[in-house]
């Protein structure tokens, strides 16, 4: 043979090699790199897209926001706050699914398949490497869940994070992406992965509705739990380890159904089919594990804390004023001891009777996402403690309670709401200083005609009462409160912004319209009681905001000098006043109307 | 002893592709040296069909291919020719967010190159080869309809493959960089076998020692380019009139006629013929048919 | 050599209109339908299921249900608005803008449409449950700033160099802007309600879709890069 023109000289032993047994050319082999090599290079690369997206810094900034907004006024209850970062997770997972869809889809978007075919690495292998890309949404789940976390602590959090639960969140995360994926190897245009991400939100924001007792099967519950009134953790409320386990299935899923839409031999899919078989088993197992009702035994000692909170709470004592909290709200003490300790500061004998500030916590049993598996009967009997305890502290006939109630999750984490709290605690300890009665029980003619007449508590107004103002001083200078959360004021005297409402204050046989002052923290829930709480009149509050433009010291030595005769219903604002040296502040008359709730006066 | 062995790397017997009722390719036999070799055809050809099935994007409905002694039908031995391969598709869609290097980058991991300082060798070799290595850093988006091109020959290059398919490789490109294509064509290590298809004939010319003539899905040219133009000695001339008896005129820039026919007139001034013309010829013929 | 003369005439400035009798044709059939409907139909179908659940729970719909229903529907909106081709659309007498504008309006009735169904399901399911239907026209406004606050961002969107991705980046884009409309103070007081009176957020969300449609015919007229620039020079003082 001789060399054709242009072609290449080969030695005999080359040239055999080089011809295979068709006879046509054949070259030498090509190292082929491991599969799994090209995997981890390629996931490399998909992770930093992934990591680097503007789509998931968004998502990040979204999930810290809407965290923020549901916790920042919050008791910081772990128990609660570790499933509520979840709620940012969604978000987040939203965005994630999204870049992963338009990932997953990019090579056919952008007309490139044809490109992609001609490389040695197969779509199957593409697919997995995004799937393993998805640790690059790992960092942004978890400086969410650190940032989070990080405030929490600061706030002096209450009980320890869950690690299932924030596991859980993570994995949603994940999950949220490998659904991308799966969106995006058989959709590639991006209106795909929208409506994928809005599914996951509307699943997750509707999930308390077609079934209570399901409500953790969705991928995230948004609603529909009872977690920030509970006196403590509730194991499998919710269930978090099975939940997290659901959802690594979910994940796994979603990368099989994403594998087998690009897998072509039948060897691939038959192992993806038993892959996917075992996912499924997964997910059956964890929602079976989701579904088994609470131990009974756990609900009833629930039931017990909340009906019987004595049992189960610490109580510590100093001079008359006893705090009574659950286990674990021990570091709650000093925010509550503060304005209390600076109320009796002032206050030169205490009563003899002692007040309680005591914790309770509100349990809805009816509700099945608490209670589903255990029987009608069983489910009612607990109602009926829960409600009978309920009723006691809303007030009783018989014996009206003395003590000050503080809702668990109620008490505010920080902000204008702390501050509110502070000063409602604050007002509840001066007007037990001063002897203000928690309420009155007034007598009512009787529905029926002839009938004898009814016994009903009330509160009651300290209308122009000195006793009242000097409660509200006490509280002024224990708390200084701003003069925005006072209700405005314009700092001149006069009552613009100042919140008011009207009431009838029966005095003797006639009725006084008088103007109600809208205290700070009286729209909220993180006090209440004692009893059904006296009102406060706005010439009370007038005459208060007017002695705090005296020195303290003056105003202490004045109430010292006749604090019995001040504890007296019968001394006056008028009289205060003149006894300070102060003008007595106009208040504009009340205008009567028909509607306006009828109040008695306090007496004794 | 040595022997020098001649036989086809490439190498397609009785290819047949059709799209509904229309045959893209029509019984299509060739086969492929190492070297360059230029496919040449109108529109509608079948060249890009053909390119597609040697890269083993698509499949035939009829024939056989081998590379390098490799079945395509075959899902292992597929794999082995994507090895060797790199395919510039003529429609090449870009991830218009990736950087230059990212791209490749990218595109060398899906080449298997996974040792990274073995791949960001390779990204530099191709980057200095097509002479885009001050963009490297530069989106996609914010490059040239060039320089974009330039960016998917070098995609193609990585890896160093043995069997360059490039479908319209020059389209884009300014004479200068053009000149420089065929520059970097030459200058291949490892002697590739290469196939390009392009409308320039002075690329076939300058550049391919083979060209393959396509027309209507059938092969109806295959040699060196002076035996294409030698097809058409003898029946080109120029005239300062346009002669009605010729298949093809044309005018050029110096304001005369140039004319491809059967038969020149008595006394036309004969000029030596092209590829273009031998290309003309043949196109025109099989048009005739 | 012969020399060719240019053809010289008048033509009005408005003769492209008579090219837009079979322009419409074509606009219809590059319309992209199927993301519209099917983000009208997902929209309008999970309402449907949550109507069911509500009402064999017996519990009211909101208006955040319908609202909520309405999200794919204004999200597959940022798909319909672009301009294809463009570079090549730029320099026809046929202005660029003439195929987005038309493909807006043909999206117009079947949002329309959509919101119609969307505000009957809940209505069915107020009349059972509360006895009487909702007042719409707020959400009515509501809805229709949102679609224009979409309409606005996709038009920008395929002004800028994000052109390709198109509505995948035009939908966070306006997402974005509507959630901060929401929740920032200043805003919430004028679009949402309360604190807004149903009267007060009826004018705030027609103002605010009139501003998106003036701004909106900006960005798809030729004069855009104009104006972009000149944004770009401010910013960057």
């Amino acid at each position: 043979m001789t060399a054709a023109a242009g072609g290449p000289a080969l030695d005999a032993a080359q040239a055999a090699a080089a011809v295979g047994d068709d006879g046509q050319a054949r070259i030498a082999g090509r190292p082929s790199a491991s599969r799994l090599h090209t995997v981890l290079g390629l996931a490399r690369v998909e992770a930093t897209l992934l990591a680097r997206s503007l789509l998931v810094l968004a998502g990040l900034l979204a999930g810290v926001a809407v965290i923020w907004l549901a916790i920042r006024s919050a008791e910081p209850l772990w128990w609660s706050v570790g499933w509520r970062i979840g709620l940012g997770q969604v978000l987040l997972g939203m965005t994630v699914l999204v870049v992963a869809q338009l990932a997953a889809g990019r090579a056919r978007r952008n007309g490139m398949t044809g490109l992609y075919a001609s490389f040695p690495t197969t779509a199957g292998t593409r697919t997995l490497a995004q799937l393993a890309g998805l640790v690059g949404a790992v960092p942004a789940s978890l400086v969410l869940i650190g940032a989070v976390a990080t405030v929490v602590q600061l706030s002096g959090a209450i009980g320890t994070a869950s690690i299932a639960t924030l596991a859980a969140g993570l994995l949603l995360v994940i999950a949220a992406g490998a659904t991308g994926i799966a969106v995006g190897t058989r959709f590639s245009h991006p209106l795909a992965g929208m409506l994928a991400a809005l599914v996951l939100f509307a699943t997750s924001d509707n999930s308390h509705l077609p079934w209570a007792a399901g409500l953790w099967l969705y991928p995230w519950a948004s609603y529909g739990d009872q977690l920030s009134s509970l006196p403590g953790p509730l194991a499998g409320y919710p269930p978090a380890g099975a939940h997290a386990l659901e959802l690594a299935g979910l994940a796994a899923l979603a990368g099989v159904v994403s594998l087998a839409v690009t897998a072509r031999r039948a060897r691939a899919r038959g192992r993806l089919a038993v892959a996917g078989i075992v996912a499924l088993a997964v997910i059956c197992v964890a929602g079976a594990l989701q579904l088994r009702p609470i131990p009974t035994a756990d609900l009833n000692h629930l039931v017990s804390e909340v009906t019987d909170p004595a049992s189960a709470q610490h109580c510590t004592s100093a001079s008359r004023i006893r705090y009574c909290l659950y286990p674990g709200f021990g570091s709650q003490l000093p925010s509550l001891e503060a304005p209390v300790q600076a109320v009796l500061a002032h206050v030169p004998t205490r009563p003899t009777r002692p007040l309680t500030f005591r914790q309770v916590a509100g349990l809805y049993l009816p509700d099945s996402t608490l209670t589903h598996g255990h029987p009608y009967r069983q489910v009612s009997e607990w109602d009926v403690r829960v409600q009978r305890a309920q009723a006691n502290i809303l007030g009783n006939f018989a014996a009206p309670s003395t003590d000050v109630y503080l809702p668990v999750g109620s008490w505010p984490a920080r902000g204008g709401e702390l501050a509110d709290a502070r000063f409602d605690l604050a007002l509840a300890a001066a007007e037990w200083a001063v002897r203000i009665p928690s309420q009155t029980i007034a007598s009512l003619p009787s529905e029926a005609s002839g009938g004898p007449s009814r016994q009903v508590p009330l509160a009651c107004v300290p209308l122009d009462q000195a006793r009242e103002a000097i409660a509200i001083w006490l509280a002024i200078v224990a708390t200084h409160p701003s003069a925005g959360a006072l209700g405005g004021g314009d700092g001149r005297g006069g009552l613009r912004g100042v919140k008011v409402s009207l009431a009838e204050v029966t005095v003797g046989a006639s009725h006084v319209a008088t103007e109600i002052w809208a205290y700070p923290g009286s729209t909220t829930t993180a006090v209440s009681g004692p009893g059904l709480a006296p009102q406060t009149t706005v010439a009370g509050y007038l005459l208060a905001r007017a002695m705090t433009s005296l020195p303290e010291q003056k105003v202490d030595r004045v109430l010292t000098a006749g604090w019995p005769r001040w504890l007296n219903w019968h001394s006056t604002d008028a009289q205060l006043a003149a006894t300070l040296g102060i003008p007595m502040p106009g208040v504009p008359a009340g205008l009567s109307q028909q509607g306006n709730p009828v109040e008695p006066v306090c007496t004794a | 002893m040595t022997v020098n062995v001649s036989t086809a790397a490439v190498r397609a017997d009785g290819l047949s592709r059709r799209y509904g009722a229309t045959a893209a390719l029509d019984g299509v036999d060739l086969a492929l040296e190492r070297g360059i070799t230029g496919l040449l055809g109108p529109n509608g050809a079948g060249k890009t069909t053909l390119l597609s099935i040697l890269a083993t994007v698509n499949e035939p409905d009829a024939g056989r291919v081998s590379v390098f002694g490799f079945d395509p039908r075959d899902a292992a031995e597929r794999v082995e020719i994507r090895r060797r391969l790199g395919y510039l598709p003529q429609e090449l869609g870009y991830h218009r967010h990736f950087t230059v290097a990212g791209f490749l980058d990218y595109v060398a991991i899906l080449k298997e190159i996974t040792d990274r300082r073995r791949r960001a060798e390779e990204v530099a070799r191709v980057l200095a080869a097509v002479s885009l290595e001050p963009r490297a850093r530069t989106r996609i988006r914010a490059l040239s309809g060039g320089m974009r091109q330039r960016l998917g020959i070098a995609q193609a290059l990585l890896g160093t493959p043995d069997l360059l398919i490039l479908d319209e490789p020059t389209a884009g490109l300014d004479p200068e960089q053009r000149l420089r294509f065929r520059e970097l064509l030459s200058e291949l290590p490892a002697d590739p076998v290469i196939v390009l298809s392009t409308h320039q004939a002075d690329d076939i010319a300058a550049i391919c020692p083979k060209v393959i003539v396509l027309l209507g899905g059938r092969v109806r040219f295959a040699g060196t380019p002076a035996e294409l133009a030698a097809t058409a000695a003898g029946q080109v001339w120029t005239a300062a009139e346009r002669d009605p008896g010729a298949h093809l005129s044309w005018r050029g820039g110096d304001g005369r006629w140039r004319h491809i026919g059967d038969s020149p007139p008595a006394g036309a001034e004969l000029v030596a013929s092209t590829v273009e013309d031998g290309y003309l010829l043949l196109s025109d013929a099989a048009g005739a048919r | 050599m012969t020399h060719h003369s240019v053809r010289r005439g008048f033509r009005s400035r408005l003769s492209w209109l008579r090219a837009m009798p079979l322009l419409a044709r074509l606009v219809t059939r590059t319309m992209p339908w199927v993301p519209l409907i099917t983000g009208c139909l997902a929209g309008s179908c999970y309402l449907a299921v949550m109507a069911r659940i509500a009402s064999s729970s017996h519990w009211p719909l909101g208006s955040g249900y319908v609202r909520e229903a309405f999200i794919p529907a204004v999200g597959a909106l940022a798909f319909v608005v672009r301009a294809p081709f463009r570079p090549l659309t730029q320099v026809t007498p046929v202005p660029a803008w003439v195929t987005p504008v038309g493909h807006v309006l043909l999206a117009t009735p079947i949002l329309a449409a959509t919101c119609w169904l969307q505000l009957r399901i809940a209505a069915h399911n107020a009349t059972l449950i509360l006895g009487h239907p909702p007042a719409n026209y707020p959400l009515i406004a509501q809805l229709t700033g949102w679609c224009a606050v979409t309409v606005v961002a996709a038009a920008c969107v395929d002004r800028s160099r994000y052109a390709d991705l198109g509505g995948a980046t035009a939908v966070p884009v306006s997402a974005a802007a509507i959630a901060l409309a929401w929740y920032v103070p200043i805003t919430h007081k004028l679009l949402a309600e309360p604190p807004a009176t149903p009267r007060g957020l009826t004018i705030a969300w027609y103002t605010v879709a009139t501003a998106a449609l003036v701004l909106t015919s900006a960005a798809v007229g030729d004069s855009w890069h104009r104006y972009a620039r000149s944004l770009g020079r401010l910013l960057s003082r």
